[in-house]
């Protein structure tokens, strides 16, 4: 079965002080540091595309676990900032920047913070299907390329930056069916203003969505697979703001240590959250960790969970 | 329903308020903003919640700010439910 064998990301080093520039923004540094949360943001170079954050991404995964980039037959990123428009479809440069075999199959998927989820089970169906072995899940939304400079609605929240997740037959983490919702009448709550190109988001409608939708697709789908968040060692959820985590934290009576907020220096990495969130579980092999649960939503507006499982026995502390 | 019975929606603000500022003896003046009454623009969303779960009703899209008031947000919550 496909699953989750390692994750590398990348961050540009270039940030923005969030707090400093909370006057200017007609905050106040309580405001930003305890409740939006976000301290720093990443922001890539003017130069730095999609393709550059990806190659970084994937120089980090290969030091943290070295692997024959030919072994490597499928590659899929999500973003909806590709350069060059999108065409060529930006995994194609991708196989191409890495040297990467022309025994590949490539493509893009267009989706925002679900996207990992989606990407996850897109990834595992399609190299079931075609007897992949090897797969590369990219994730790279670099939104400082639409973001307003001073509509503070989205200026404070974004940070640039792109992780690479390594599938294979042999994983640490399988991957469970997923569940997954739209609702696309809604979708103007994080959009594209059509007059300017610039990100718009009315964050009224992003918060109560979070609030109404996530939990009930998590309570739903646990029933659906016979558990309870009892049953559940970690719940990683896209981390839209420290607000929206502490709130959806106290609706599902979960404590910081089980669904924690780790996302004040690299903001709302849009795609790249959950993978830079599950990151250091992975690496760290932190022990009782059976089952994850992740959980993404926002643009579409979309939403989507997933249970990822370890393989092999897991070690109890008495 | 087309509108909203003015007292109960009041209760509902105030004790939303209360809920948000963590203080349960706060009073609520119906032409108070709420920016006044200490809550900031993620406060009054999640008040803006408290509200409907209270009154079991769903405003559906709507733009309540620091400046909005009891009297101003009862306005906009009736608008929305005469539009829905």
């Amino acid at each position: 079965m496909i699953g989750i064998e390692a994750i590398g990301a990348y961050l540009p080093r270039t940030c923005i002080d969030n707090v400093a520039r909370a006057a200017e923004a007609g905050k106040t540094t309580e405001f930003i540091a305890d409740k939006i949360g976000f301290h720093s943001l990443p922001r890539k170079a003017a130069d730095e595309g999609v393709i550059d954050l990806c190659r970084r991404a994937y120089d980090d995964l290969q030091s943290k676990r070295g692997f024959d980039p030919a072994s490597v037959d499928c590659l899929i990123l999500c973003t909806q900032n590709p350069d060059r428009g999108g065409l060529p479809h930006n995994s194609a440069i991708l196989q191409s920047t890495l040297k990467l075999s022309e025994r590949l199959a490539a493509f893009d998927i267009s989706l925002g913070c679900s996207g990992y989820v989606y990407g996850l089970s897109i990834a595992r169906a399609f190299m079931e299907a075609n007897g992949l072995k090897s797969g590369l899940l990219f994730t790279a939304d670099p939104y400082s390329k639409i973001i307003e400079p001073g509509n503070w609605d989205t200026d404070l929240l974004f940070g640039d930056g792109a992780t690479v997740t390594l599938l294979s037959d042999s994983p640490r983490y399988n991957l469970c069916a997923g569940m997954f919702n739209t609702n696309g009448a809604m979708g103007h709550s994080i959009s594209i203003e059509p007059a300017n190109g610039r990100l718009r988001m009315l964050g009224a409608n992003v918060f109560k969505f979070s609030m109404i939708e996530v939990p009930k697709q998590i309570a739903t789908y646990l029933k659906r697979q016979d558990l309870t968040l009892g049953d559940i060692d970690l719940v990683l959820l896209h981390q839209g703001s420290k607000f929206i985590i502490d709130n959806l934290r106290s609706k599902m009576e979960l404590d910081a240590a089980k669904a924690p907020f780790s996302a004040s220096e690299t903001g709302n990495l849009v795609s790249s959250s959950l993978p830079f969130l599950l990151m250091p579980y992975l690496a760290q092999d932190v022990p009782n960790l059976r089952r994850i649960l992740l959980s993404g939503f926002g643009v579409g507006l979309s939403w989507a969970s997933m249970l990822i499982e370890k393989v092999g026995p897991i070690d109890d502390i008495a | 329903m087309t509108s909203l019975d003015p007292q109960s929606f009041a209760q509902a603000v105030t004790n939303g308020v209360r809920k948000q500022r963590k203080a349960p003896s706060i009073t609520v003046d119906a032409g108070q903003s709420f920016g006044a009454l200490g809550l900031d623009s993620l406060d009054i969303m999640n008040m803006v919640l408290e509200v409907e779960s209270a009154l079991g009703v769903n405003f559906g899209e709507i733009d309540i700010g620091e400046n909005d008031t009891t009297e101003t947000f009862l306005t906009k919550a009736n608008a929305r439910l005469a539009s829905a």
